[in-house]
């Protein structure tokens, strides 16, 4: 019944197979609200790419913009309030920002597909799980209400729902959370789509189940080979799952980096607050370091770095030049492949 | 150490053990006098034996009866010692909250004893029963929702004096409010602020500051930092630990992240369906965990170190917690357990060291119930 196993659910290295060009490509993204206070600036100015059978994991606190970003990737972004105000994201080449209503439909759910974060809520009680995983093969691909049963009974096989054919005709408040959820992965995998965006999959989940979520997201992705957007706040989630890391911080990214390198040295004073703020499982420590005040209101920004207020090592120049994201290299100029820190002093934070 | 100090458990010593009913005035008052008492470090504050709480699950509308229950803690027993914070972690829906719930009286226990300072608090009323509840408050899980959006912060944290009038004269209220905001961290000008106007860390802080305003002795925190972002949480982990040597108190800290469970506890208790399936220090149970679902548990939790990913053994449990109304006969871990044999489904294991280290000295000798405990570093990477 259970297995255990030494490191085989790691996911191996993965290859990027498509030669032309990355999946999905985000340039300088800006989004913001219109809300009573103020214009609130959610997201300023993303960027990032991923390729197929990839993961990008985005790091960040609650009002970091990386929800945001996600829908509005995936077109679902609320407009009215919302208003996308600058920027590309490219779809296999193609900008998704300038197609009509029609030609994105086509592409949701079956070229790009998304896991939220509350199963319960996201899942419409009066119907069968079965009504609903079988709408996603009657709508996008006109299958009879037959063939549409008998897909989605596959489909929970895969998701390892027990006793799929039986269940198939419960409603979402029968199963349990780990249960539901991997109903939501089964409707985001119904149509094999080439892209995945998961928005805290696992956040309300026990940490038995947890796993067991995540092992099934990562088998599923190497089978399928798709490229993976995981967003969470969890650093020990994405240090087991990613390959590259994207950290948010009041709408900009902060730091990039391949997963080890993040962990091991952090080249932007924010990344490496989280990382000490967190305890470790595997040793007492003494008191937590913790980054001091608050993250900053999206409708105020503070000028220059909108980390600086919190940030211990802030100079003049801080509070004034916003920071590039600028790749990071070796202390002898060596370039890091992948790296980037938008801090002006990114270089004593990584190097000493 | 702690054995030793079970065995001389003055179990009997508890004043007024039958008829609550009839308590007269005079047992009461002792009552009072015996929870004002100060308690010395170290010694045990609460002591919780065969602890009972099932809830009824009945059937029909005019003539309800009674077609079953749900087991949410069925039969636990820790001490609690003055000045350490002892954890509770488990799944949901293993029994942690009602636990908190019991412990401070605000559900009736079905059977088994509480006792506080020798009082058996699930049998008190009354003036005594009050006298208690002022000794040992509650920090709740989630800072939106436990805070009443129409009341400012100062009658938040003021509204336990309403109660306890004794604590702080009416004249003397609003300086012992903004000392408390002080205290925890918040500035005393936002006395008259209402709680939309604070951030969810901020909103922890005015919880702690409510259950701080009585004195208490014992507060029960039931996930007190599982809403807060992890720049937030650390600030107010690092709170309450301050908090705690400054005014001496003892925690009960439940959560679900057992990495904060380790940073904060002095000892550490594992839930499973309404059972304690293995307590003991932080360093006995995370680094000599000696049964399977503990070690399962520590197993699973995701390291933020991807270099100790590789070394570490991973079990991964299959399946869901069953049902409490329904649990598993014999081991309730038994459905989901890799050790699992017909021993474990006719005889139930009990809450003990095993006998295989009763004998010997070294960190695997604490109360497991496994038949089959054994030693097993699930955290360090091999």
């Amino acid at each position: 019944m259970t297995t255990i196993d030494k490191t085989a659910h790691v996911p191996a290295p993965r290859e990027s197979v498509s030669g032309d060009g990355p999946l999905l490509d985000v340039r300088d993204l800006h989004v913001e609200f219109h809300t009573r206070d103020g214009v609130a600036k959610a997201v300023n100015g993303v960027n990032y790419t991923v390729s197929a059978g990839e993961t990008l994991a985005v790091l960040g606190e609650s009002g970091s913009g990386k929800s945001v970003t996600a829908q509005t990737i995936m077109g679902i972004l609320d407009m009215p309030p919302g208003k996308i105000t600058q920027g590309e994201i490219l779809f296999r080449g193609q900008d998704m920002l300038k197609m009509s209503n029609e030609e994105r439909r086509k592409i949701r759910g079956s070229k790009i597909a998304m896991i939220f974060q509350d199963a319960l809520s996201s899942l419409n009680p009066v119907l069968t799980v079965g009504y609903q995983l079988g709408e996603m093969f009657r709508v996008h691909q006109g299958l009879s209400r037959k063939d549409a049963k008998a897909k989605s009974i596959e489909l929970m096989d895969q998701v390892k729902i027990p006793a799929a054919a039986a269940r198939i005709s419960d409603y979402p408040h029968q199963f349990s959370g780990g249960m539901r959820q991997r109903i939501m992965i089964a409707m985001a995998l119904a149509l094999e789509p080439d892209l995945i965006i998961a928005d805290e999959p696992t956040t309300a989940l026990d940490v038995t189940v947890q796993a067991q979520v995540m092992d099934l997201l990562a088998e599923l992705q190497r089978e399928y080979n798709m490229g993976l957007i995981l967003i969470t706040h969890d650093l020990g989630v994405v240090a087991d799952v990613a390959d590259k890391i994207a950290v948010m911080y009041a709408g900009r990214i902060v730091e990039t980096a391949p997963v080890g390198e993040l962990y091991s040295r952090p080249a932007h004073p924010y990344t490496r607050g989280l990382l000490d703020s967190i305890p470790r499982l595997d040793q007492k420590g003494q008191e937590l370091y913790a980054i001091k005040g608050l993250p900053p209101n999206l409708t105020r920004i503070p000028a220059g770095c909108a980390f600086s207020p919190r940030c211990p090592k802030a100079q003049d120049i801080c509070r004034t030049d916003v920071p590039p994201l600028a790749p990071v290299t070796e202390q002898d100029g060596l370039e890091l492949v992948g790296r980037g820190s938008a801090c002006h002093f990114w270089k004593e934070t990584i190097h000493g | 150490m702690a054995e030793l100090k079970k065995e001389q458990e003055p179990v009997d010593a508890t004043p007024n053990v039958s008829g609550v009913e009839s308590v007269d005035a005079a047992t009461e008052a002792e009552a009072v006098a015996a929870i004002d008492a100060p308690v010395s470090q170290g010694e045990p504050i609460l002591q919780v034996r065969n602890l009972v709480k099932h809830f009824p699950l009945t059937q029909g509308i005019l003539f309800k009866k009674q077609i079953g229950a749900v087991k949410a803690v069925d039969g636990i027993s820790f001490d609690l010692y003055a000045g350490e914070t002892l954890g509770i972690v488990g799944e949901s829906g293993c029994g942690k909250s009602t636990v908190a719930k019991l412990l401070m009286t605000l559900e009736r226990a079905t059977a088994g004893e509480v006792f506080y300072k020798g009082q058996d608090i699930t049998k008190l009323t009354g003036r005594a029963l009050k006298a208690v509840r002022r000794n040992i408050q509650m920090v709740f899980q989630d800072p939106y929702t436990s805070l009443n959006p129409r009341m400012t912060v100062g009658d938040i944290i003021g509204e336990p004096f309403d109660i306890h009038p004794e604590v702080a004269p009416k004249g003397d209220r609003r300086r012992r409010v903004q000392e408390l905001l002080d205290v925890v961290g918040l500035n005393p000008e936002y006395i008259n602020r209402y709680p939309h106007q604070f951030s969810g860390g901020q909103r922890q802080r005015i919880g702690i500051a409510r259950g701080l305003a009585l004195n208490p002795e014992i507060i029960i925190c039931d996930e007190p930092v599982s809403a807060l972002d992890v720049s937030v949480q650390a600030q107010v982990i690092n709170l309450m630990e301050k908090l705690q040597d400054e005014f001496n108190l003892s925690y009960v800290f439940i959560a679900h992240d057992l990495s904060i469970v380790r940073h904060i506890s002095d000892r550490v208790g594992v839930m499973y369906l309404g059972k304690m399936a293995e307590i003991g220090t932080d360093t006995q149970i995370y680094d000599h965990p000696t049964h399977p679902y503990t070690q399962a548990l520590l197993s699973a939790v995701p390291v933020p170190d991807p270099s100790a990913r590789e070394g570490r053994e991973r079990i991964i449990l299959t399946g869901d917690v069953p049902s409490p109304a329904n649990p598993p006969s014999g081991c309730r871990f038994r459905t989901r357990c890799w050790k699992a044999e017909d021993r474990c489904a006719t005889e139930e294991p009990l809450l003990a060291i095993p006998e295989r280290f009763v004998s010997a000295s070294t960190p695997a000798a604490h109360e497991s119930a496994c038949h089959f405990a054994e030693e097993k570093d699930v955290v360090h990477a091999a």
